[in-house]
């Protein structure tokens, strides 16, 4: 006769590796995945450069010369449509490469290579016809989140 | 624009030289058989209106309509509706108002408009002088007007379009609870505050026939919302009429103006600046609103200007509002007091750098013609958070307020400074933004701006915060390390090109490595004199330095000119040697006085001349008849000999290949058609596409581009190779052409350069303007669509020939001169006077001139020998005639002996059927030395031999020794992968006389050549067996006698490097010149441990 085996008390402790296991990797400044974008301006009379960050999962991170921080998290939806739409733009095979005194910059690392996108910034006139949706999109994610410098 | 000014106001009376030499072209025509016309033949398609150039009207700067509130209420950002060619509008008889009904419903979507009911009411109906119809209509809702809410609707042959702009139905009670009497009696009480009341004379009544105030119910946009409002002028006294807008439901005081004009101009007003310190500005008043603009200026163009919003000549300071600069506003006072201190700042700084342009370099504002300078203040990041910075956008000086690390940048004279001169190197050298121009560029802008604020020589001192710059300042010129050790520390800057950052952050270093020339120029200004070095160094900038130039152009251009300034050989001229000497920059010095010029390379040189096409040449001319089928003939230069080509009616000028083989054209049904030239023409079908509208061929054949008759943005490149199309997307690059470029409707004329790699274009630009007419007009910009290196397509990069355009001009139809790739001639066109003329300009140098004056748009065209050009003309008879001009060696300037060439003809192409080099196969090493060695040391080309005898000292370290060298223009250097940048890149030499390092130089047309680069150590330990060689007699007749202890080789090279004699020695060899000729030879003696060389010099 098998011996009687009791495996309830097994369910509490797969479901908890269950909800680990479903609760995606956090990274931090230093430990940014291989996936991400990168936006912001470099520049003008201080030759800085400010970058966001925007990450799969939602984390948003701002990194100037001088500081750096996390900043509110965006819904991964909101995320994941970003990245749809940027690598709708890698397809069409659009370039760009125009620098100014200060220069709006898109970089998309597919976690393989980056693939960049600049522009003179601080203009009158908004981002050219091919970026303006995704970058559109990118100034919404950090338009009102203080990055608290 | 640089064109000069004079332009307009030669006179040319073209038609009246061609009427007096009508007869004797008539004669000649009839005399060499080509049919006689008649009749001109009907236009074809690229002369229509909605094409043409001459189609272009213009409005006041678009500026003027950043300045109002109604940004965000309007239904479309670009306010100009193309309607379809299938609108039902000029298919029958319809009145105004009929019109307006259907131009709406065909862009209801595009305005996002709900509905059309009631929406809007005729203003007024015009016809004008060219026979176009404009319909006024303004927007209503509810049976209110829409202040401000205006559109026109213009119609010409056929076509129609509209522009102004309707805002988006508002969503508000249109119930009226304030009495009209209630509201007049609100505004009294209002303007009582703000102006004198008494009641007019009969008199005065009279005279201004004021006949009380007049109150209209409205509708009133605001604060990006609409208000039911009610609208009030008055005339409170004999000066002035109000105008006052009263919220309709609460009596809230909306807006208030005074439209009269009496106390409007230059005023000036006290503040204090971000500093504390209270400053004078200028500021100027209209209607009763002080605005922060300075039309005091000796630059002020009073007739030009529509103030407050378009100002010409003014030095003008507006307000970003914590944007982005997605939006500006004036600054303005209803007092003329309590001025923002940015503002202060920002306006008063501008006004001491226009005056240290003018006063000592005699410049007239930025770009040199009194333009206006535009600060704008309260500019914040993407975020709308503070920003840490200023910068240039290629027409507006932007100022952050700071964040982190620096207070409100406005504060600063060198950061203004700094900012203006960005906008004068773009107006003199243009320099590239990217690595060693860029760097120049960067440099240009801290000497000048420390020129300006010159109690020191520091940048950014009164805006950075201390502890992030612990000097207290952002740069130095006195010292570029700033206190810090390496690029890790906030501030630091290379001094020396052994310190230079080769990487590609910052455009490759653009503020980095600036800190070179920035020490250079403290240690040269230090030994003469700032107000000698700023003289020499404006002059360099404005005289010699180019687009390309790099760190050895400037030395170049600075020595040369001290030469100028101050002669050769002073101390001005050994100052600047030695300033550059110390930052590790040579060069081959031009003059030579005082004590000969530096070691190093030669300057850059760009400007490099084809072989001219040794075939026969011709001119291929467009018929003008419709009774002769033919439509394309091929002539000789003079115009006789006549031979049909096609009777393919075409939609542009045919492009030829270089070779002169074949061309490319549109035909009228709008396929793509090659066609193979000569005595035997023969066409076939390139693209069968009924959608062309224009194609052009690449000088070498190998690939193509088109444009589309659609309102298309893109040009279109067809690779003969590949068998695939590649869409280019055109688009105005924003900082070199600021914000007078708009958005590309479409390009039109096109052309490749002589490498494949660029095509040059004409595109028509519109330009929103929110605030009144869009803003159309054409302009000229070359895109990268190839890669030679890569065999591929191109990065789609664009750069426009010209910055800013005058108000009124447009550009087009440009060309390239037949054997100098960096000359070209275009169409200039002033739309208000209805002037025409050709202009050429040299790319390099920036330099334009005035080939001919013309009645019409010319196309023009270069001669084989670039020594005239021919282009369109018509006669006092509207015929169409190609004439022809000479031109100066300068290949931009005419020589006024026009005269006609071919009768009933336009699109001349003038055409060679020889084979030449169209890339540059140049790839020699011309110079090579060790310049940063004590003493300096020059290398011995021979042939692809490079023999380096270097004094070993102690210090030499053979592991990292710095080459300076020159290439051929265009040639790239590399060391196995890495590519080497003369003066920077270090190499190890140590084997080098046994395994010589070897310099890839690669030609603009790909082909290589290998340098093979041998330094010795001739002093060292190494040598010791060297010391007793003793070569001689030399020169020598039959025999030359090496004298050397110990065993050795010896190789007797001629100058191109061919290997003649060779053969070993031990304690001396007699060597037999009989066998060779007489010349300079190289002789090289190795010994087992070591080499060397001798030039020697045989005579028989």
């Amino acid at each position: 006769m098998k011996p009687n085996k009791n495996y309830f008390g097994l369910i509490p402790v797969l479901l908890m590796a269950f909800l680990f296991s479903c609760k995606g990797q956090t990274y931090t400044m230093d430990t940014l995945p291989s996936k991400r974008i990168e936006f912001g301006n470099e520049g003008g009379f201080t030759g800085g450069r400010t970058s966001y960050f925007l990450l799969e999962n939602g984390q948003v991170f701002s990194k100037s010369t001088l500081v750096q921080t996390e900043l509110e998290k965006v819904k991964k939806k909101e995320a994941k449509k970003v990245f749809k739409e940027i690598e709708k733009l890698v397809q069409t095979k659009f370039e760009l490469n125009e620098t100014g005194n200060l220069t709006n910059f898109i970089v998309y690392y597919n976690g393989v290579e980056g693939k960049e996108w600049k522009w003179p910034g601080g203009q009158l006139k908004p981002a050219p016809d091919a970026l303006a949706e995704i970058n559109k999109l990118l100034l919404d994610i950090i338009q009102t989140k203080n990055d608290g410098n | 624009m640089a064109i000069k000014s004079n332009i307009m106001s030669r006179i040319f009376l073209f038609s009246f030289l061609i009427f007096l030499s009508w007869e004797p072209l008539f004669a000649q025509k009839d005399a060499y058989g080509k049919p006689s016309k008649s009749q001109v033949r009907k236009f074809p398609k690229t002369y229509s209106p909605a094409k043409s150039h001459d189609a272009i009207r213009f409005e006041p700067n678009p500026l003027s309509g950043k300045l109002n509130d109604l940004n965000g209420l309007q239904t479309k950002s670009a306010s100009y509706y193309l309607l379809p060619k299938t609108s039902a509008l000029p298919k029958t008889a319809l009145d105004a108002n009929q019109k307006v009904s259907i131009a709406l419903e065909e862009v209801k979507e595009d305005l996002g408009l709900k509905s059309l009911e009631g929406s809007f009411k005729i203003k007024s109906v015009e016809k004008d002088e060219l026979g176009m119809n404009h319909i006024r209509f303004n927007q209503q809702f509810g049976g209110f007007e829409i202040w401000g809410a205006e559109m026109i609707l213009h119609e010409r042959n056929g076509l129609q379009f509209m522009n102004g702009k309707f805002l988006a139905e508002p969503n508000i009670s249109l119930d009226v609870k304030l009495k009209k009497e209630d509201a007049l009696l609100i505004c009294q009480n209002y303007l009582a505050q703000k102006t004198e009341f008494r009641n007019l004379t009969a008199q005065e009544l009279a005279i201004t026939q004021y006949a009380g105030p007049k109150v209209e119910t409205i509708l009133y946009p605001i604060n990006n919302k609409i208000v039911l409002a009610y609208f009030i002028e008055m005339k409170p006294n004999l000066l002035s009429t109000w105008r006052c807008f009263v919220d309709a439901q609460t009596g809230e005081v909306l807006n208030s103006y005074n439209q009269a004009c009496t106390v409007d101009g230059p005023k000036t007003a006290t503040s204090t600046d971000l500093n504390g310190i209270s400053r004078t500005i200028n500021t100027y008043e209209k209607s009763g609103t002080t605005f922060m603009i300075d039309a005091t200026r000796s630059m002020f163009n009073a007739s030009a200007s529509k103030m407050p919003d378009d100002p010409i000549g003014a030095i003008w300071t507006i307000d970003a509002q914590n944007t982005y600069v997605q939006s500006v506003v004036q600054v303005s006072s209803s007092n003329n007091s309590n001025w923002p201190s940015k503002g202060v700042s920002a306006h008063f700084n501008a006004g001491i750098a226009f005056e240290y342009y003018k006063n000592t370099h005699s410049r007239n504002s930025i770009n040199g013609n009194g333009g206006t300078i535009i600060s704008v203040i309260n500019v914040s990041e993407q975020n709308g958070q503070g920003m840490d910075n200023a910068f240039w956008t290629g027409e507006l000086m932007c100022y952050g307020n700071g964040k982190v690390a620096f207070k409100p940048l406005a504060g600063s004279l060198d950061v203004a400074g700094h900012e203006m001169t960005h906008g004068v190197v773009q107006n003199t050298a243009n320099l590239e933004y990217q690595g060693q121009s860029g760097a120049m560029n960067e440099s240009m802008a801290d000497i000048f701006a420390c020129m300006m604020d010159r109690d020191d020589w520091l940048l950014g001192d009164d805006v950075v915060k201390t502890q992030y710059f612990p000097t207290g300042a952002l740069r130095s010129l006195s010292d570029p390390h700033n206190g810090g050790s390496s690029l890790n520390d906030n501030g630091y800057q290379p001094r020396t090109m052994g310190e230079y950052y080769s990487g590609t952050q910052d455009n490759g270093g653009v503020h980095i490595n600036s800190g070179i020339p920035n020490w250079a120029f403290y240690k040269f200004a230090t030994t003469v004199g700032k107000e000698k070095a700023e003289l020499v160094y404006y002059r360099a900038l404005s005289k010699y330095l180019s687009k390309t130039s790099q760190f050895v152009d400037l030395r170049i251009a600075v020595v040369q000119s001290c030469i100028d300034l101050y002669g050769d050989g002073g101390a001005e001229y050994n100052a600047a040697k030695s300033a550059f000497n110390a930052v590790g920059i040579y060069a081959t010095d031009p003059g030579g006085g005082g004590g000969g010029g530096g070691t190093g390379g030669g300057g850059t040189n760009t400007s490099i001349d084809l072989q001219v096409n040794p075939g026969q040449d011709y001119i291929l001319s467009y018929d003008d008849s419709f009774i002769d089928p033919v439509t394309l003939y091929q002539s000789s230069t003079t115009g006789t000999n006549y031979k049909s080509q096609s009777s393919r009616s075409m939609n542009r000028r045919p492009s030829v290949t270089d070779d002169g083989s074949f061309g490319v054209f549109v035909g009228t049904d709008n396929k793509i058609y090659k066609l193979n030239l000569g005595s035997n023409p023969s066409e076939t079908l390139l693209s069968g596409d009924a959608i062309w509208d224009n194609a052009v061929v690449s000088k070498d054949g190998k690939r193509m581009a088109a444009i589309t008759t659609s309102i298309d943005s893109a040009i279109y490149v067809f690779d003969f190779d590949k068998q695939n199309w590649q869409e280019f997307k055109l688009y105005n690059p924003t900082y070199s052409a600021g914000i007078n470029t708009g958005s590309v409707l479409y390009a039109d004329a096109l052309e490749f350069d002589y490498t494949g790699e660029k095509i040059i274009y004409d595109a028509r630009n519109v330009i929103s303007n929110p605030g009144g007419t869009d803003l159309d007009f054409w302009d000229i910009g070359m895109i990268e669509v190839w890669s030679n290196a890569n065999s591929n397509y191109g990065s789609g990069k664009i750069e426009k020939l010209y910055t800013q355009l005058p108000q009124d001009v447009s550009i087009g139809n440009p060309t390239f001169a037949k054997n100098s790739p960096y000359i070209l001639a275009f169409d200039y066109i002033d739309n208000v006077n209805n002037k025409f003329a050709v202009i050429g300009k040299n790319i390099n140098s920036n330099v334009d001139d005035i080939i001919v004056l013309n009645d019409q748009i010319s196309y023009p065209n270069f001669s084989k020998y670039d020594d005239a050009i021919i282009y369109d003309v018509v006669t006092t008879t509207n015929q169409k005639w190609i004439a022809k001009v000479g031109l100066e060696a300068n290949k931009i300037k005419g020589k006024s002996d026009e005269a006609v060439l071919i009768p009933d003809a336009y699109w001349g192409t003038w055409y060679s059927t020889g084979k030449r080099n169209l890339t540059s196969s140049a790839k020699q090493i011309t110079a090579f030395s060790f310049p940063g060695l004590t003493p300096p040391v020059e290398g011995v080309i021979v042939g692809t031999n490079i023999y380096v005898n270097i004094l070993t000292t102690s210090t030499t370290d053979f592991t990292e020794l710095v080459a300076s060298f020159t290439s051929s223009a265009f040639s790239v250097v590399k060391v196995d992968t890495t590519t080497q940048i003369s003066g920077v890149t270090k190499n190890n030499f140590t084997n080098s006389p046994t395994v010589p390092v070897q310099y890839q130089v690669r030609a603009q047309d790909g082909s290589v050549i290998t340098y093979y680069i041998k330094v010795n150590s001739v002093n060292g330990v190494l040598e010791n067996n060297l010391e007793s060689l003793n070569v001689f007699p030399n020169p020598s007749k039959e025999s030359l006698h090496i004298d050397l202890k110990g065993d050795f080789t010896y190789k007797v090279f001629d100058l191109q490097g061919k290997q003649l004699l060779s053969g070993n020695g031990s304690d001396g060899i007699v060597v037999n010149t009989n066998e060779i000729e007489s010349g300079y030879y190289i002789l090289e003696i190795a010994t087992e441990t070591s080499s060397t060389t001798r030039k020697i010099l045989v005579q028989h």
